[in-house]
C-alpha cells in the first residue's frame, strides 16, 4: 500500500518519483515504456496493445487525445522511452519501502477484501490487498496453481530455444561460407593487382634492355668511327712524310698543299681532343607518386562486416571482382579505385521514408480538402442567341444560357468533370422537351446553385439547321442564321467553351411548382430577354417518333462523341430537376400532430407504399402516429412503457409492402412490428451486442422482400432481419473509418438490393450490397460545402436511386446520385417553414415528395 | 472467473478506499468486484446541494479500454440525466481514454451536476424547460433533491 500513496505536490521523494513512473492505463510501474509522438507514455503491453487491437491504424493517445498513426510493427514500433527505462532500471530505493503506510496495519480487524469477514487480516504480498488468512491461503494455492501454469508453459518453450540453438550453427556455417568467398574475392583481386605490377616489371625490364642495346650501339658506333679517324690520320702522317722527303722546298704549291692537309688533320685531331668524352646516358629508376602508391597498397582494400540485415546493392565493386557472385555479401571486399586514398567503400541505404497516408491525414485532420463552392460565378457578359431552324416545325428555344469563363471552376470531387457530347434528337412532346432539358443538364459538370437558378454547364456548339437524324456532323456548327440584330461573332459560343444554362424558374413568368419553365412546351418559342448572361439555344424538332435521344456535343478537346439516351434515363433526369427544385418554395404542407395529439421531437419518418400514409415516431410521447399524405391526422398507438406495443423513445419507422408498421424502440433496444391499423403483432431484439442483439437501435428499413434492416446504432452495424424477427446477417465490418465500416450509424434506407446508410460519426453515407453486405461505395466528408456532410442521420432512396440525406450537423437536406454525386441541397437552420432544427428521419415518396423529420420544431415537413 | 481481476480495478479499488473524493463513495459490491455503488453529495452552490444521490458503477471486461457504465439510482431533475438515470456525458461515450480512471468520471459527474449543459440533451424536455425557465427549473431540481434524495449521514 505504502507505494500507492501519494506524496504532498513538489516534494522530491521517492514516492512522488514512484508515482510518476506510473503507466496511466494500468497505474503500474511502467513496463516497457514506449513514447508517442505527442511526448505521453505507456507500457507497450498490455496497455498500447490493448488501445491498439491489433488492427488499428491509428490510436488516439489516452491522455491528451492525439490521435498517432501506428507504425508498421505494431506499437512496438513506437520509440522507447529510454529516459524513463532508465529510472526504472534504479534499484527501487529504500525510502520507498520506508514511507509511512497510510492504510491500516496489517493485524488491524477489518473486513477481508475476499470473503468480508471481520478477522484479523494479513496483507497479501501478491495484491497488497487485506486478506484473511483462509482466503489468504486459497489465495496463494491458486497462485501456486497459476505458477504451476508458468512452469509448463516454459517447457513448451524450450523447444523454441533449442530451435533457435538450430538458428545459431546455422548462423555459423553462414559466417564461414560468407568468409570463404570474401578471402576468394580479396585474393582473386590482389593477385590481379599483383600480376599487373609484375607485367610493369617486365615492361619496365625490356625498355631498360632497349635502351642498353641502343646504347651500345651507340658505343659501337662510336669506336668504329674513331678508329677510322686513327687509321686515316695515321696513314695521312706516314704518306705525308714521304711526300715531304720527296718534296723539295722549290715546289711551293705542293708544300702549301701538304700544309693545309695537315692543318686539316690536325683539327681533326684537335676536334676528336676537345669534344668531350662520350658520357653515357643516364638511367635512373623513378617512381610517381611514390608515397601516394604505398599508402594506396596499404590501405588497399577492407572488409565490410555488416549485421543481421542484408545490405542492398553494393555499388562500388573493383573491376576484377564481381560481387555479384557472392550470394549473400554482408561481408564483402571494397575495391578502391587506382590511386584513391581513402579507400573506404559506399554506404548503405536507408529504407525509403514513408509518405504519410493523405486519406488519413484528411479525415484525422476534418479540414476538407475540396475549396467550398463557388457561389458567384463571375458573369461574361454576354448576348447572344442562337438558333436553328427547324425543319419544318416550330423551333424551340431553349432557356438563356450564361457563358461563363472555362476557368471558374468549382472542383466537387463527385462531380464529373467532362461534358460529354451530345447531339439531340427532339420529340416535339411537352415531355420530351423536358426531358431534353434535362438530358442537357444531365450531361453537365452537375448543378450548382447561383442566385434563383441553378445553373448546368456544358459544352456547346451551334445547332445546325439542316440536321437531320442519323446525320454524322454534330448539330452544332456554326450557324448564319442567328437573329438579326445580335452580334453575330459573339452568338454562337466556341468549341469547348464553357456554357451555362440557367433554368431559371423565377424569370420565366409562368412556372409551375415543378421543375420546367412553361415556356418549354413545344410550338412555343420563347426569347428570353438578354441579360447579362443569357443566351439561348434552340434545337430542330426533328422527328416525332424518336424513342431515345442522341446526345453528342464536343468536350473541349475537340472530339465529338454521341450518346442515345433512352426514355428511362430521360425520365431520370426529370427526376433530376424534380430535386433540384426542392426548397425553392416552402414546403407542401407541414405535419405537427391535431391540438391533443402534437408531435413532440418526431423521429423517424416512413411513408406506407401503399397509401402514401405518413408515419411518424413521435418520440417524447413515446407513441407512433400516422397521418395521410395531405397531412391530416389518421390514427396514433403507443405508449410509454417496455410492453408488448409500449414504447420507449420509438426513433425509426418503417412500412413494409403489406402496410405493416415496424417501429425502431430505441431505449427497449428492440423492434417492434404492428400491422397497418396499429395492433401489435411481434417483437424482437433484445439489448446486448450479440448477433440479433441491439443497442440503440436508430433507423429501420423494409425491402420488398420483407427483410427488416435495423440500424444497430451504439453496436456500429447494421443487422438483417426476417419479417418474423429472425436473424440474417450484420452489415458492417464493425466500428471505424475504414470502408466497410461504421461509427454510430443512425437510419438506414433500402431499395433494389442496396442498403445505404448514414454512418453519422464518420460523416458519410455508404452504400452495401444487401444481400452480401460487401460495402459497395461511400460519399461525404466532413464539412460544410454541398456536398459535404456533418453528422448525416435520416436517409431515403427513391425508386430511381436518388438518395436524400438529412444531413443534420449543417440543418439541411441534400440529395445525392445513387453513385454519390451531389445533386442539390436545401434547408437552413431556424424554425420557419423550410428550415430545420435538428434534423432527423426521412422518407421519400413514389412521387418524389420527401418528407423530414424536423425535431426540435416538432413537426414533419413536406418537400 | 476468467483469470482474475485485473491488477488496475484493484489497485483503483484499494485507492478509492484509502484516499476517497471528496462528495463520493464508491464500495465495491460484495459478489462482483467489478460493480460499484456510489453515493454522490450534491455539489454547494446547485440545486442539489444537500441531497445524496445513488449511483451504480459498473466496470465491463474491456476495462480500462472501454468506458465504465454508470447510472444514477435516484431520481434526478437534470437535463443531462434521463428518467431512467442515463447519464450524457462524453467522456462516458466517445470521448473515454484509458488514462481516465473511476475517481474521474465519478468527479465528471459531479462536476455535471454542478453545470448542467441544456444544449447537449439526452431526449429531455427537462432541457427544454431549462432554457425557457431556467428559476423554475432550478426550483423543481431542488424540490426533488429534497423528495428523492434526502441526505443521510455519508458512510465514512
Amino acid at each position: 500500500m505504502a507505494a500507492a500513496s501519494d506524496q504532498p505536490e513538489g516534494s522530491y521523494s521517492a514516492g512522488r518519483i514512484e508515482q510518476l513512473l506510473r503507466c496511466p492505463i494500468c497505474l503500474d510501474r511502467f513496463k516497457r515504456p514506449k513514447l508517442l509522438p505527442c511526448q505521453h507514455t505507456f507500457c507497450k503491453s498490455p496497455c498500447l496493445e490493448g488501445l491498439w487491437g491489433g488492427y488499428r491504424r491509428t490510436i488516439r493517445c489516452p491522455e491528451c487525445r492525439m490521435e498517432h498513426r501506428v507504425p508498421i510493427g505494431g506499437v512496438d514500433g513506437f520509440p522507447n522511452n529510454i529516459t524513463l527505462s532508465g529510472f526504472l532500471d534504479l534499484p527501487v530505493l529504500d525510502t520507498v519501502a520506508r514511507e509511512p503506510p497510510r492504510a491500516t496495519p496489517a493485524p488491524a480487524t477489518t473486513k477481508c477484501a475476499v470473503c468480508g469477514n471481520d478477522t484479523d487480516t494479513r496483507q497479501c504480498v501478491h495484491c497488497d490487498k487485506l486478506v484473511c488468512p483462509p482466503c489468504l491461503h486459497s489465495h496463494m494455492a491458486q497462485m501456486k496453481l497459476g505458477i504451476g501454469h508458468l512452469l509448463r508453459q516454459l517447457r513448451d518453450g524450450l523447444p523454441q530455444l533449442t530451435r533457435s540453438l538450430d538458428g545459431a550453427t546455422e548462423w555459423g556455417e553462414q559466417t564461414a561460407r560468407r568468409v570463404s568467398a570474401a578471402r576468394a574475392a580479396m585474393t582473386t583481386a590482389i593477385d590481379a593487382k599483383v600480376r599487373a605490377l609484375r607485367e610493369r616489371q617486365t615492361m619496365l625490364n625490356s625498355e631498360l634492355d632497349s635502351f642498353v642495346q641502343q646504347e651500345r650501339r651507340a658505343l659501337q658506333a662510336r669506336r668504329e668511327a674513331v678508329e677510322l679517324d686513327v687509321a686515316s690520320v695515321s696513314s695521312f702522317c706516314d704518306s705525308a712524310e714521304r711526300t715531304l722527303q720527296a718534296l723539295d722546298a722549290s715546289d711551293q704549291a705542293d708544300l702549301v698543299d701538304m700544309q693545309t692537309q695537315c692543318t686539316e688533320q690536325l683539327e681533326k685531331i684537335r676536334r676528336a681532343g676537345t669534344t668531350s668524352p662520350h658520357i653515357a646516358r643516364r638511367v635512373i629508376y623513378v617512381q610517381q607518386n611514390a608515397d601516394q602508391l604505398q599508402e594506396s597498397i596499404e590501405r588497399f582494400g577492407q572488409f565490410q562486416f555488416n549485421t543481421g540485415e542484408s545490405s542492398p546493392a553494393h555499388a562500388r565493386s573493383g573491376p576484377d571482382v564481381t560481387i555479384s557472385d557472392v550470394p549473400n555479401p554482408d561481408i564483402f571486399f571494397d575495391l578502391p579505385d587506382y590511386g584513391d586514398i581513402t579507400g573506404s567503400g559506399t554506404g548503405r541505404h536507408d529504407p525509403p521514408f514513408q509518405s504519410p497516408r493523405l486519406d488519413l491525414l484528411s479525415s484525422a485532420s476534418g479540414t476538407s480538402l475540396f475549396p467550398p463552392i463557388r457561389q458567384e460565378a463571375p458573369p461574361v457578359p454576354r448576348s447572344e442567341e442562337t438558333r436553328v431552324a427547324a425543319t419544318g416545325s416550330p423551333e424551340v428555344f431553349f432557356p438563356p444560357l450564361a457563358v461563363e469563363p472555362t476557368q471558374a471552376r468549382d472542383p466537387q470531387a463527385h462531380v464529373p468533370r467532362r461534358v460529354r457530347d451530345y447531339m439531340y434528337e427532339m420529340d416535339t412532346s411537352t415531355d420530351d422537351v423536358r426531358d431534353i432539358v434535362d438530358a442537357m443538364r444531365r450531361e453537365v459538370l452537375g448543378p450548382r446553385r447561383q442566385g434563383g437558378g441553378t445553373l448546368f454547364t456544358y459544352d456547346v456548339r451551334q445547332v445546325d439547321p439542316g440536321f437531320m437524324p442519323g446525320a454524322g456532323d454534330s448539330l452544332f456548327e456554326p450557324a448564319g442564321n442567328t437573329e438579326p440584330g445580335q452580334n453575330n461573332s459573339q452568338s454562337q459560343p466556341q468549341v469547348g467553351e464553357r456554357v451555362d444554362m440557367e433554368v431559371d424558374t423565377a424569370a420565366a413568368a409562368t412556372t409551375s411548382q415543378s421543375d420546367l419553365p412553361a415556356t418549354m412546351s413545344r410550338g412555343r418559342t420563347f426569347v428570353q430577354p438578354s441579360g447579362a448572361r443569357s443566351a439561348a439555344v434552340e434545337l430542330p424538332v426533328v422527328n416525332n417518333q424518336s424513342t431515345s435521344f442522341n446526345i453528342s456535343a464536343d468536350s473541349g478537346d475537340g472530339v465529338r462523341r454521341r450518346r442515345r439516351y433512352d426514355r428511362d434515363t430521360a425520365a431520370v433526369l426529370r427526376v433530376l430537376s424534380i430535386y433540384q427544385a426542392k426548397g425553392r418554395s416552402d414546403p407542401v404542407c407541414t405535419i405537427q400532430g391535431s391540438a391533443s395529439c402534437r408531435l413532440k421531437w418526431p423521429r423517424g419518418v416512413a411513408v406506407s407504399p401503399i397509401n402514401d400514409f405518413v408515419i411518424i415516431a413521435d418520440s417524447n410521447n413515446d407513441r407512433v402516429q400516422v397521418f395521410d399524405s395531405n397531412g391530416r391526422f389518421v390514427s396514433t398507438f403507443g405508449s410509454g412503457g417496455a410492453g408488448d406495443g409500449e414504447f420507449d423513445r420509438p426513433s425509426g419507422t418503417a412500412v413494409t409492402s403489406s402496410g405493416h408498421i415496424v417501429v425502431c424502440d430505441s431505449n427497449n433496444h428492440r423492434v417492434q412490428v404492428f400491422d397497418r391499423h396499429g395492433h401489435f403483432s411481434h417483437k424482437f431484439g433484445s439489448e446486448g451486442t450479440d448477433d440479433g442483439q441491439l443497442s440503440s437501435p436508430c433507423g429501420v428499413a423494409v425491402d420488398t422482400s420483407g427483410l427488416i434492416y435495423v440500424c444497430d446504432r451504439d453496436n456500429d452495424r447494421v443487422q438483417v432481419f426476417q419479417a418474423d424477427g429472425a436473424f440474417v446477417r450484420v452489415i458492417g465490418r464493425g466500428s471505424g473509418s475504414e470502408r466497410g465500416r461504421l461509427l454510430r450509424p443512425q437510419y438506414v434506407a433500402v431499395a433494389r438490393n442496396n442498403v445505404v446508410v448514414s454512418d453519422s460519426g464518420n460523416h458519410r453515407v455508404q452504400t452495401f450490397n444487401a444481400a452480401t453486405g460487401e460495402a459497395l461505395s461511400s460519399f461525404g466528408i466532413e464539412g460544410s460545402a454541398a456536398g459535404m456532410l456533418r453528422n448525416p442521420k435520416g436517409v431515403g432512396i427513391d425508386r430511381d436511386g436518388f438518395i436524400v440525406v438529412a444531413d443534420s450537423g449543417n440543418n439541411r437536406v441534400q440529395v445525392y446520385r445513387e453513385d454519390g454525386q451531389f445533386v442539390s441541397a436545401f434547408g437552413g437552420w431556424g424554425s420557419g417553414p423550410g428550415n430545420f432544427r435538428g434534423l432527423e428521419g426521412v422518407a421519400v415518396t413514389t412521387s418524389h415528395k420527401v418528407f423530414v423529420g424536423d425535431r426540435e420544431n416538432h413537426r414533419v415537413q413536406k418537400f | 472467473m476468467s483469470g482474475g481481476l485485473p491488477r488496475r480495478i484493484i489497485k483503483e479499488t484499494q485507492r478509492l478506499q484509502a484516499e476517497p473524493v471528496p462528495g463520493i463513495v464508491a464500495i465495491p459490491d460484495d459478489s462482483n468486484a467489478r460493480y460499484f455503488h456510489v453515493d454522490v453529495a450534491g455539489p454547494k452552490e446547485s440545486p442539489y446541494e444537500g441531497g445524496v444521490f445513488k449511483l451504480e458503477l459498473f466496470l465491463p471486461e474491456e476495462y480500462p479500454m472501454s468506458a465504465p457504465k454508470v447510472r444514477f439510482m435516484t431520481k434526478i431533475y437534470h437535463p443531462n440525466i434521463d428518467k431512467l438515470g442515463r447519464i450524457c456525458l462524453d467522456i462516458l461515450k466517445d470521448k473515454w481514454s484509458p488514462a481516465l480512471q473511476i475517481r474521474t468520471v465519478l468527479l465528471s459527474i459531479q462536476a455535471l451536476l454542478s453545470a448542467p449543459n441544456p444544449d447537449d440533451p439526452l431526449a429531455n424536455d427537462v432541457a427544454e424547460q431549462w432554457k425557457v425557465n431556467e428559476a423554475q427549473a432550478i426550483e423543481i431540481a431542488k424540490q426533488w433533491t429534497k423528495r428523492y434524495a434526502p441526505s443521510q449521514p455519508m458512510p465514512s
